[in-house]
């Protein structure tokens, strides 16, 4: 399968009192269509701007983004529009995404109604099959989304980003705030939703089980950088970055037979704020040398389909 | 004997409308430097448990419907309020799940933490102070830090700090809802490293509540599985992870995706919570149980031991037996 | 039954239940409020009594008559007369017209455009609301009742210019309060899903900030009535509000001042119908407030 979006050397830098905020820097990739990426890093890592930023929610600093074969890095207002047809975005939370004075019927024909003008009728028939096909009951139609709880709110969320029928759809945390018996529900719907429509995700989470249980291709960030990416099943067997050993290992794994050798981090994220000339993560690396501490590594291609960042990636891993 | 011994302990919160029952006959020990699991979603009842060992009930709306907590043989729904206040952050601590808003921002941490030495302690500023630095130091932040303020923190070194402030007394039992929900996975197994090695240094038993399998699985010594507030299973570690009885706990494993194993699908538990204003009479979980025969919607089930100390709220797993 | 049939039939239960629609939704869960309605009550009685005033009263608010001064309130005058023989319950009701209609035209005024000012910085922010919040600062500096002064004297008499000058005191405080609504709302996600969807600003602002602004500029609104009132009174105690002979409740009331000792039914009766306006409004306000959310419904 083709190509749906194609992203070059994407970088997006906030202007703060402090300094250049670098919360996307320098970051490339390609999806096939119906496939899943799954981006994952810790909170600050600029996985969640990654994603507006692909949808042109945020306007990018530099790089470019062809979606479809075409080139939406600059696109006028208009077309941007357009582009929300084809490309949607599923939210965190489901308390604050949903506007608390929308019945669950206004709120997912919204987006239908700023595109189309179609009779009162037609849109509460297609409200009604876009709530069947994410397992909403039709009774909640006059609801408010206060009465619901949250995986219902959840599917009233993704039901909002599939009526314009999207090829492709940012699911920005979709599960993090459920229970994992909710969260379970939500993940085989988004997963049948997939084959069902045909869709392609970017799935950004810091949930590195769920990435892994959704993903096809998986990317690691840190503090605005890629550091790794490869398929999931593969990451998931020979990490390669010493950062992504160390979140590998971080995870509590529910079994209590579970033999893990942890590479342990110590400390916590430097700021993004004007980042020096060096690996971003050299303070919590246990592998560093001098040259990390000069210079920024290049991203390369170690093993077929696996890229990682790190200048000492052969010596750590015996390659 | 243990601990802390809750009986039949039930919790209502009373509504203009209705009346929610939160905590439902719930019965739990602690034994001196163990660490138990509460396990459960959202609104089984965790939290409503643990402020009610500590006397932090908001009255009205919530009010102590039936049971007995003894703590060192002292029933605490017993004490008078200056009582309670003795117990509370002296014997018995509490952290709670947001380090952002746990710590008065006006205030430098080492004085937060200091003024509850001087609260329980009876000694000198001085010495409260020096006491604050080497509590610091124990959760790993530097002595020079304690000059400073929350903000200047991190969310990983503030929970630290609320740490350090909960075990500044060395309470015999510390609670920690959901200590590190708000934190990143690696700072995570940062502070859950350090809890467990504080724990043991000063032999403090812990009830830790969460809804991580996970981190259940790497501090914890018994667990208790929570459901619209009741206990619906209780055993140690093994019993729990190796031998999970009741369908609820087996329909949670079931729930998370695995990171050893390729699962194409995950089988979640069907439905939703039931209303805990408008309860079932009888089993809780029968509505959502794959399993549940006739006799499940009749009444309630007992709370029967399976096997030596596992202890287990399922028809079908009594006549199993 | 067919599937589909099934379904066609669930699409009409639940169009039948809701054939109201969101505006009926709003008008039953007024309806529901009884204090709403007691204020509703209030006011519209208020309104009748005022408007057909020739029909309550049989004497002119301006007839003076020197025999009857300080007439207690009795079966031919039910509130008495004032220091010039002239019955209350008449100057009442004509200056009810004045007081009601300019108070509720400067509310009306100040917190329009209070809101459209205070929606524009709130949402767009940066230099245009650092210039706007700068101007409105300058205004909240200056004591409201001479900016009102200031205002009257340059635009003139009579009832819509003084609502006017009155209006332009109170809409700095309407637009402060927008623009901090506005803020805290326009950080919810689900503003930035309408911008996902593909919605104009406009839209945005119209559909899912305002309706959620609300509450907090009800409840200033409502607050005003009473000050509105008062402001009045103040204009024409210095000749550029209403002019004499033409009743007013606030200049009634503060005409009355110097008889309170003596005759204390010229100041209880203007300060009882202008707390019942008040007071009226205060609770419609907070009913129309509810009613207008549906997190509150019952």
């Amino acid at each position: 399968m083709g190509e749906i979006l194609r992203v070059e050397n994407l970088k997006k830098y906030f202007d703060t009192p402090a300094g250049s905020l670098h919360a996307v820097d320098d970051v490339s990739f390609s999806i096939n269509k119906g496939e899943t990426l799954g981006v994952v890093g810790e909170s600050g890592c600029g996985k969640s701007t990654l994603g507006r930023t692909v949808l042109k929610l945020l306007d990018q600093t530099d790089g470019r983004i062809y979606f479809q074969g075409r080139d939406i890095t600059n696109i006028s207002k208009r077309e941007n529009r357009e582009l929300r047809k084809d490309m949607q975005i599923i939210f965190q939370d489901p308390f604050s995404s949903l506007n608390p004075r929308f019945c669950v019927s206004d709120l997912i024909a919204d987006p239908l109604k700023t595109f189309t003008r179609m009779s009162k009728r037609d849109l509460q028939e297609k409200v009604f099959e876009m709530m069947d096909l994410v397992g909403l009951s039709r009774r909640y139609a006059f609801s408010y989304p206060h009465e619901l709880d949250g995986g219902r709110r959840q599917r009233i969320g993704i039901a909002r980003a599939l009526i314009l029928e999207p090829k492709f759809i940012v699911c920005d945390e979709p599960v993090s705030a459920l229970d994992v018996s909710i969260q379970a529900q939500i993940l085989n719907l988004l997963q049948d939703l997939q084959v069902e429509k045909d869709l392609t995700y970017i799935f950004v989470t810091h949930d590195l089980s769920v990435v892994k249980h959704i993903s096809t291709d998986i990317l690691v960030m840190y503090i605005g950088v890629m550091v790794e990416k490869s398929k999931a099943k593969e990451l998931f067997e020979h990490p390669l970055h010493p950062y992504t050993k160390g979140l590998l290992s971080a995870i509590p794994v529910p079994n209590i037979h579970h033999e893990k050798v942890r590479v342990k981090l110590t400390g916590e994220l430097s700021s993004p704020i004007n980042p020096p000339n060096a690996c971003r993560f050299v303070k919590r690396c246990p592998y560093a040398t001098e040259i990390c501490r000069h210079e920024q590594p290049q991203y390369e291609e170690i093993m077929p389909n696996h890229f990682v960042a790190c200048h000492n990636c052969r010596k750590i891993n015996n390659l | 004997m243990s601990l802390l011994e809750i009986k039949n302990l039930s919790v209502e919160y009373i509504t203009r409308k209705n009346v929610v029952h939160a905590v439902n006959g719930i019965d739990l020990h602690v034994d001196a430097g163990k660490t138990l699991g509460l396990v459960g979603e959202t609104g089984a009842g965790k939290t409503t448990t643990a402020l009610s060992i500590l006397g932090l009930l908001p009255d009205p709306p919530a009010r102590i419907a039936g049971g007995e907590i003894y703590f060192d043989g002292v029933n605490l729904l017993e004490q008078s309020d200056k009582e309670m206040c003795s117990i509370r952050g002296n014997k018995i601590s509490m952290i709670f799940q947001d380090p952002m808003t746990a710590l008065n921002p006006v205030l430098k941490v080492g004085d937060q933490i200091a003024e509850v030495i001087k609260l329980h302690n009876n000694c000198s500023a001085a010495e409260a102070t020096k006491k604050s630095i080497e509590m610091l130091e124990l959760v790993g932040i530097r002595p020079e830090r304690s000059d400073e303020y929350p903000h200047q923190f991190s969310g990983g070194m503030k929970q630290r700090v609320v740490i350090a402030m909960g075990l500044a007394c060395r309470p015999e039992l510390l609670i920690a809802d959901e200590p590190t929900t708000a934190l990143d996975v690696t700072i995570q197994a940062q502070v859950l490293e350090m809890m467990n090695d504080l724990k043991e240094k000063f032999n403090t038993a812990m009830i830790l509540i969460t809804h991580d399998l996970g981190i259940v699985a790497e501090t914890c010594d018994d667990v208790a599985i929570m459901y619209a507030g009741q206990i619906v299973e209780y055993g140690s570690l093994a019993h729990i992870f190796d031998n999970p009885l009741h369908p609820y706990t087996k329909g949670l494993f079931a729930s998370i995706p695995s990171l050893d194993k390729d699962v194409d699908r995950l089988t979640p538990i069907k439905g939703l919570m039931p209303d805990p204003s408008n309860l079932p009479e009888y089993c809780k979980f029968c509505d959502r149980c794959d399993q549940a025969c006739a006799g499940c919607s009749e009444k309630e089930p007992e709370y029967i031991e399976a096997e030596p100390g596992h202890f287990v709220r399922c028809l079908l797993v009594k006549e199993a037996m | 039954m067919t599937r589909s049939k099934k379904k066609q039939k669930d699409l009409e239960s639940a169009l039948m239940t809701r054939k109201t629609g969101r505006m009926g939704d709003i008008v039953a869960r007024f309806f529901r409020n009884k204090l709403g309605m007691l204020g509703l009550t209030i006011i519209v009685v208020l309104l009748i009594l005022v408007i057909l005033a020739p029909l309550f009263t049989k004497y002119p608010y301006y007839e003076q008559s020197f025999k009857d001064r300080f007439v207690a309130p009795c079966w031919e005058h039910p509130l008495g007369t004032d220091n010039f023989g002239r019955d209350l319950w008449s100057r009442m009701l004509y200056g009810g017209r004045i007081s009601l209609l300019v108070s509720v035209c400067a509310l009306l005024m100040s917190n329009i455009v209070g809101i459209i000012i205070g929606a524009i910085c709130g949402y767009f922010g940066g230099i245009v609301d650092n210039v706007i919040s700068r101007v409105l600062d300058v205004l909240m500096s200056i004591p409201g009742m001479l900016l009102a002064i200031a205002a009257a004297a340059a635009l003139g008499t009579g009832p819509v210019k003084t609502a006017i000058a009155i209006a332009i005191t109170g809409m700095p405080f309407g637009a402060r309060i927008m623009r901090s609504s506005v803020l805290s709302i326009k950080g919810n996600e689900f503003v930035e899903a309408a911008r996902a969807t593909g919605s104009s600003q406009l839209r945005v602002i119209l559909k899912h900030i305002l309706p959620n602004t609300l509450a907090p500029i009800i409840v200033n609104a409502t607050m005003n009535i009473g000050s509105n009132i008062m402001a009045i009174s103040g204009l024409s105690f210095v000749g550029l509000g209403v002019q004499a002979p033409t009743p007013e409740w606030g200049s009634i009331l503060s005409a009355g001042r110097e008889f309170l000792r003596d005759f204390p039914p010229i100041v209880i009766f203007p300060a009882v119908f202008i707390g019942l306006t008040l007071f009226g409004f205060n609770i419609l306000g907070d009913a129309l407030r509810d009613a207008l959310d549906p997190r509150l419904k019952d």
